[in-house]
């Protein structure tokens, strides 16, 4: 019941939105924004193979970077949050750096990793890292006390303390900053495959509006919204799967 | 036993220390239990903390059966305000925590668990998470972890004050059945005065921060039903009463 009622209310939001795009397409009566039918035609009419190939290029990019963050991150702001001393040393640095737009460091990485994956991924990580870092570490100082002493006093060593609580106690918050980079890696993705290189959805993409083929640049652009969905439906159900106390 | 001798502990130090405990002598005889009463933020769960290893004294010290301790004990087992469930395990996987910890096979915490869980009324809600638990069944899984590990002191911190009035006096009961059965020493931490003259054979009362001992009282009667609708009882509670005062 509670589920229909959901997908329901997912589909009435669609539906709202494709509205408010039709509305403006035919308010702006501009070629360089077709109704969301147009789009979809398109879609359906695009070079599939060719598609596919751009989408699933940008995927692993989004999805790998996303991955080496999480991983280097996590793990980073852990400890950090559980030992002041690392994070005296580690939160001048986040403070410091983190106002410096990652995105301006996209021409030097392009010069030193040329315009292949390694660029691309290499932006997204230096965007997505320092968020994760910071909600890793924030959810790892709010552990109550009580909890890691209760656990401790049963025997828990570090190593355990860190597998049975301190882990899980932050996972939903780790989930949720992987949300929150999902979407900003997507925009840097987009970015950096417009500005270097001739693969993926970014340069589908502006390579459709070079050509004046809108129809191929919406099918670029749902492609990538696609993509953006989906990646986050996963993390929705990895959350369901793994942190499923979260749910009462 | 546990003695306690000449015990002092500062949280901080410096300009910023704060002293939470001083002069603290006591000792409870083995299977008996104690029970710590005082003012908010007279050191009582400090005081819980260092006789379970969790912290360790400024000054004096603290000796187990004649051995001093410096570290948690494996034999001592501590249940904390709010109980210290994991949100993140099962009941099962609370209880079992303990066992887990110290490498027993599934086997051996089947073996353990099972009989300890049905004596505390908890058959049938080993899957349910603490959040679908009432209060006085996530007490219960505390008490299951704590005595899943066989300890010989069980040190309890305000276990029963978020409790109902009737839950908590099934599981003062439970308590008292549970300690005559297994001879723990128990040191148990309240400011409720009636459950600190129902439960302790011993009763320490603290002073107001930095905690020093204002006066223990003997309380033989203590641990019977029919000693709560006693003369003596209520005496005993006067007296405690007028020394927290």
């Amino acid at each position: 019941m509670l589920e229909s009622r959901r997908a329901l209310s997912y589909l009435a939001s669609i539906l709202f939105l494709f509205g408010l795009w039709g509305l403006l397409s035919v308010w702006l009566n501009n070629p360089g924004l077709p109704g969301p039918l147009v789009a979809l035609q398109s879609l359906s009419r695009a070079f599939w193979p060719e598609l596919a190939r751009h989408l699933y290029i940008s995927t692993y990019r989004v999805l790998g970077s996303l991955a080496l963050a999480l991983l280097l991150a996590v793990p980073l702001g852990l400890l950090a949050g559980r030992h002041p001393s690392l994070d005296s040393f580690l939160a001048p640095l986040v403070y410091l750096l983190y106002p410096v737009p990652k995105v301006a460091l996209l021409p030097v990485a392009m010069v030193i990793l040329g315009i292949g994956d390694g660029t691309k991924m290499l932006v997204i990580f230096l965007v997505i890292f320092n968020q994760i870092l910071i909600t890793t570490r924030d959810a790892a100082r709010k552990i109550p006390p009580p909890l890691l002493l209760s656990v401790a006093s049963l025997g828990a060593g570090k190593v355990s303390l860190y597998r049975q609580v301190i882990l899980p106690a932050c996972l939903p918050a780790i989930i949720t900053a992987g949300r929150i980079s999902l979407g900003s890696a997507i925009s840097v993705l987009f970015l950096s495959e417009t500005m270097a290189g001739n693969s993926g959805l970014g340069y589908f993409i502006l390579d459709g509006l070079f050509r004046a083929d809108y129809g191929a640049m919406f099918a670029g652009i749902l492609a990538m919204a696609g993509m953006g969905l989906v990646l986050y439906i996963f993390l929705n159900l990895l959350e369901y799967l793994i942190c499923p106390w979260q749910r009462l | 036993m546990i003695e306690v001798s000449d015990l002092g502990y500062t949280y901080g130090t410096g300009r910023g220390a704060v002293p939470a405990l001083a002069n603290i002598n006591f000792c409870v005889p083995a299977g008996q239990t104690c029970v710590l009463i005082g003012p908010s933020g007279c050191g009582k769960t400090t005081l819980l903390y260092l006789l379970a290893g969790l912290l360790q004294p400024v000054r004096g010290e603290i000796r187990v059966g004649g051995e001093r301790v410096t570290k948690p004990r494996q034999r001592t087992a501590i249940i904390l305000q709010d109980y210290g469930l994991l949100p993140w395990k099962t009941v099962w996987g609370n209880a079992a925590l303990g066992l887990a910890l110290r490498r027993f096979s599934p086997r051996q915490q089947e073996e353990r668990l099972r009989p300890l869980l049905a004596g505390l009324g908890l058959t049938g809600l080993e899957k349910r998470y603490p959040a679908e638990l009432s209060g006085g069944q996530k007490q219960r899984v505390a008490i299951a972890r704590a005595l899943s590990l066989e300890p010989d002191i069980l040190l309890m911190d305000e276990p029963f004050s978020a409790l109902d009035a009737l839950t908590r006096e099934g599981l003062q009961q439970t308590l008292v059945a549970i300690q005559n059965q297994r001879r723990l020493t128990t040191v148990l931490v309240t400011h409720n005065i009636e459950e600190a003259v129902f439960l302790g054979q011993q009763i320490i009362v603290l002073t107001a921060a930095p905690g020093q001992i204002k006066g223990v009282l003997t309380n033989p009667g203590a641990g019977s039903q029919e000693y709560r609708f006693s003369g003596d009882f209520h005496h005993c509670c006067t007296r405690v009463r007028r020394l927290l005062q």
